[in-house]
């Protein structure tokens, strides 16, 4: 424009022909005045503006970025550099661009020219300002009368829109001057408003806080308003002061003279000063910058130890600045002496360390080799040397500082993990430990129970039927029967009532099912050697039949155990848990220990009797589900475990018994070979002994013996 | 406590017992056993004083003594409402840097209320010989609002000395304050002027 504006005076001047960018080409109007190398590059520039620096504008960018360092504090050093690097980055990019920018010509016309192309004809102050003071005062505020709430939002507006406007006409320092009287004249109205009469003076500070809060935050973003303003030559002494800082990364800590050991604990305190310091770019209003000033201080004081006197103080905290190289540090430091509320600055502890950063800054910038007590010469040699090869021993220690900081935010992490993973354990073993009790307990009922039941069941039973079943059968049963039932019935009967009355008890815990275990063992043995002197009268009438009787007290624990077990396995529906299948599998016990009665008529009247006894069944059933869980896979293991030894112990018993009888063994391998290779088959025949036994529960009792017997045979 | 009504620098050179000074008046107590080094963040302190029937907070920056930050202390006492110039009695090149801020402060901050304060006394009632005469600083404090030998160990003189900054600012900011007031109302004034003069 301005080139536009030029090209009709009659003396066109050599420099205005060349190329608006300095370098020495000549430019071109149609490049915009540049020539057209630079015309290539600021184009480039302005494309890779609107792709990223519009989308996210600087400002907001570095506000996230802190908020992020706030919050999550997951920095790490390499993020500061980052950063400070983006930082740079935007500021070359602005700086070209004011370069480039028709303002830049001469002072006198950029106020011309600015005027009507940066004020906008109507200004409107965005709505999200008055938002975030409506919240804020909801937050803090909302005990006072809400006239004062509006009186400060009107206040703010009439704020914002005369700083806008005056900040065209005037000057930086007159601005500040406004903005200083714009405080005081709210610090007057917060001392006059009737609504306030009574309120604390603190309270009414607070509220001055809130006021310059709000207006500075609108403000402080918009580009060259009060934040490094135009005219004013902040932003080249933020790189000046960048590069120096850089240019001294070698000053140690024994060039301040401040002590600072080199532990964990004093590199974590430093790295901490140094995060708050380049928050403070991120504030956007003076007392927020303030407040992270404070902080940063707070930090080197600590670091100081505990008698911390401004003697300890000023070096440390130069040196943080050196190792920190803030980002827009002179721009910060110029906005909050400009436009921070000059009373809180002037006094109270912030407006301290405040004063205590502008030393700082002051003295990186006026450092000389005297004053860190050098020698002259080298001092030269270490600033001429590249910034990149001074670092101190310090750049490592803070950039590990930051893989400790997030170390430890790991471990934290993991300490968290591991915790959880300790309530899940104790949860998991407290349920085992419910479980265990649980199981007992049901298992002291069981016994109390069984101690119970047997005593009633007993009379009952044998009363009346053994009577018509020893009558019923020959006198050589009766005369066995007599001998051994007697002894063995005290025993069996619990046993036997339990696998006859499944509804009962089968569901009972795998700990009662053990004590039948031993007690078919137990049986077993005590029939073996009976059954021995038996067998021999036997053998010669009924060897069929023997072989039968023979081998099922044995081996059918055995057989009945697998059955068990994989009925077990395969029917592990809660509907087929029930009564049914194991009533089945002990029907099996039942009809074999009958059969090892050595007559069938006797086992049929010991079975017999058992089916009216029906009415207990109820009982059981009920008991039923209260079992079912836990019954199942307990009973599989130990009867397998038990089982698999009985069935040892059975062999060598039958060796031992077999020795009276040829027949037995072959038939014992026969049988053996038939239910032990073979798996299936022998399930498949027990279940079809079980289909026939599941539907007429008590009565199939009587027939099921038969079958397997002839099937055996055959 | 953010906010101080009073603004209270302490300059003097290193070691002269700046920050033993600030701590016997704010904690009421001077450690011996490890001298010049014993509390936290004594760089800023507050404290709230009673004065003419008033609450008054003030606040006491503690200033670097040594030398190579001597250009810097200019930003420090900036608005200050007194400066007490710390010197050892026993140690003549205090005295000598003394006069140095002496001659800043009354060009630079002309408001600034002046106080001389000769600090550890029970060593000088003791043994130690005086290097600066007395002569020489009666002639010195005659133009300034005040000279205490204060003992920071003993407590001597050391409330005194605070108590009667106090009272001088707030006789002064009375009298300041009719004069702000007026002076606002002229500002306001062109204010008005001035916001016509943009619409």
């Amino acid at each position: 424009m301005v080139f536009a504006s030029k090209m009709p005076s009659l003396r066109i001047d050599q420099s205005d022909l060349k190329c608006k960018n300095g370098c020495n080409f000549f430019g071109n109007p149609q490049w915009q005045g540049y020539c057209s190398k630079c015309h290539r590059e600021q184009l480039q520039r302005q494309r890779w503006a609107e792709k990223g620096l519009t989308a996210t504008l600087p400002k907001p960018v570095q506000k996230k970025m802190e908020r992020s360092l706030k919050l999550s504090s997951h920095s790490s050093f390499s993020k500061f550099e980052e950063k400070r690097l983006r930082q740079s980055e935007t500021l070359k990019n602005k700086t070209n661009l004011l370069k480039f920018s028709v303002f830049s010509k001469s002072k006198s016309s950029e106020i011309q020219d600015q005027t009507p192309e940066r004020k906008p004809p109507e200004f409107k102050v965005p709505a999200t300002v008055y938002e975030m003071m409506k919240k804020d005062w909801a937050e803090n505020f909302s005990n006072l009368p809400v006239q004062v709430d509006r009186e400060c939002r009107v206040f703010v507006h009439r704020f914002i829109w005369d700083v806008i406007n005056s900040s065209y006409v005037m000057n930086v320092d007159e601005l500040s001057e406004r903005v200083q009287r714009y405080y005081q004249q709210f610090i007057k109205y917060t001392d006059n408003s009737p609504h306030l009469v009574s309120a604390e003076p603190e309270l009414k500070e607070r509220l001055i806080d809130f006021v310059e809060k709000h207006a500075m935050t609108y403000l402080h973003d918009l580009p060259g308003v009060v934040f490094s303003p135009h005219g004013t030559e902040d932003e080249r002494l933020d790189r000046a002061m960048s590069e120096r800082i850089q240019q001294l990364s070698w000053v140690g800590e024994k060039h301040l003279e401040c002590k600072l050991d080199h532990s964990n604990e004093c590199s974590q305190l430093l790295y901490k000063a140094i995060s708050e310091l380049l928050a403070m770019d991120g504030a956007p209003f003076g007392g927020g910058k303030l407040a992270h000033v404070r902080r940063a201080c707070l930090h080197v004081l600590e670091l100081c130890g505990a008698p911390a006197s401004a003697d300890d103080l000023l070096p440390k905290l130069i040196f943080t600045v050196l190792k920190a190289n803030p980002p827009r540090l002179v721009s910060n430091i110029n906005f909050v002496t400009r436009f921070c509320n000059a009373q809180r600055l002037m006094t109270g502890e912030a407006g301290y360390y405040f004063t205590n950063l502008c030393c700082a800054v002051s003295f990186i910038e006026n450092l000389t080799a005297e004053s860190l007590s050098m020698d002259k010469k080298e001092f030269d040699c270490y600033m001429a040397m590249p910034a990149s090869i001074g670092g101190s021993t310090w750049a490592a220690a803070l950039s590990l500082c930051g893989a400790v900081k997030e170390a430890e935010e790991q471990r934290q992490h993991a300490e968290k993990l591991m915790e959880e993973i300790k309530k899940l354990q104790d949860d998991a073993e407290q349920l085992a430990n419910n479980a265990e009790t649980f199981e007992k307990e049901i298992a002291k009922k069981v016994q109390d129970v069984l101690a119970k039941t047997p005593l009633e069941i007993k009379p009952r039973r044998e009363l009346p039927r053994l009577r018509v079943l020893r009558n019923s059968t020959g006198p050589l049963i009766d005369l066995e029967t007599s001998k051994t039932v007697p002894e063995e019935d005290k025993q069996k009967i619990p046993q036997i009532n339990i696998p006859d009355k499944p509804q009962d008890k089968i569901d009972l815990q795998f700990e009662t099912l053990n004590t039948r275990t031993e007690n078919i063992l137990s049986f077993d043995m005590d029939k073996s050697p009976p059954k021995s002197p038996q067998n021999q009268p036997w053998e010669s009438k009924q060897t069929g039949s023997f072989e039968l009787l023979t081998p099922s007290p044995i081996s059918f624990p055995l057989f009945d155990s697998r059955s068990i077990d994989e009925r077990m396995d395969e029917l592990m529906t809660p509907e087929e848990f029930g009564p049914d299948n194991l009533s089945l599998g002990l029907s099996n016990i039942n009809y074999d220990i009958d059969l090892s009665d050595l007559s069938g008529d006797n086992s049929y009247a010991e079975d017999t009797p058992k089916e009216p006894k029906d009415p207990f069944s109820p009982d059981g059933i009920k008991k039923e589900p209260l079992f079912d869980p836990f019954a199942p896979q307990t009973s599989n293991y130990a009867i397998l475990e038990k089982f698999d030894e009985f069935t040892l112990v059975d062999t060598k018993n039958k060796d031992a018994s077999d020795s009276f009888e040829v027949v037995h063994r072959t038939n014992d391998f026969q049988t053996n070979a038939e239910r032990s290779d073979p798996f299936g088959p022998v399930q498949a025949e027990a279940t079809s002994i079980l289909d026939e036994n599941n539907s007429p529960s008590g009565a199939c009792l009587l027939p099921s013996p038969l079958l397997p017997q002839s099937s055996k045979k055959t | 406590m953010s906010r101080c009504d009073f603004k209270i620098v302490l300059l003097g050179s290193e070691h002269v017992g700046k920050t033993s000074l600030v701590l016997r008046f704010v904690n009421c107590r001077f450690n011996s056993g490890t001298p010049y080094q014993n509390t936290i963040g004594a760089a800023f302190c507050a404290k709230t004083m009673h004065s003419n029937g008033k609450d008054l907070n003030i606040g006491i920056w503690d200033t670097a003594g040594s030398e190579r930050y001597e250009a810097m202390t200019r930003m420090y006492y900036r608005g200050a409402h007194a400066a007490i110039i710390c010197y050892d009695p026993c140690c003549a090149s205090s005295w000598a840097r003394l006069r140095h801020w002496l001659a800043e402060l009354r060009t630079v901050e002309e408001d600034c209320k002046v106080y001389l304060c000769g600090t550890k006394k029970d060593l000088l009632d003791t043994n130690s010989t005086r290097e600066v005469p007395e002569d020489i600083i009666a002639t010195y404090s005659q133009g300034l609002n005040g000279h205490y030998l204060t003992s920071s160990k003993t407590g001597e003189n050391v409330e005194e000395l605070f108590q009667k900054i106090v009272d001088d600012c707030v006789a002064d900011r009375d009298l300041m304050q009719k004069v702000e007031e007026s002076r606002v109302q002229l500002a306001k004034e062109q204010e008005k002027d001035k916001s016509y003069c943009l619409c």
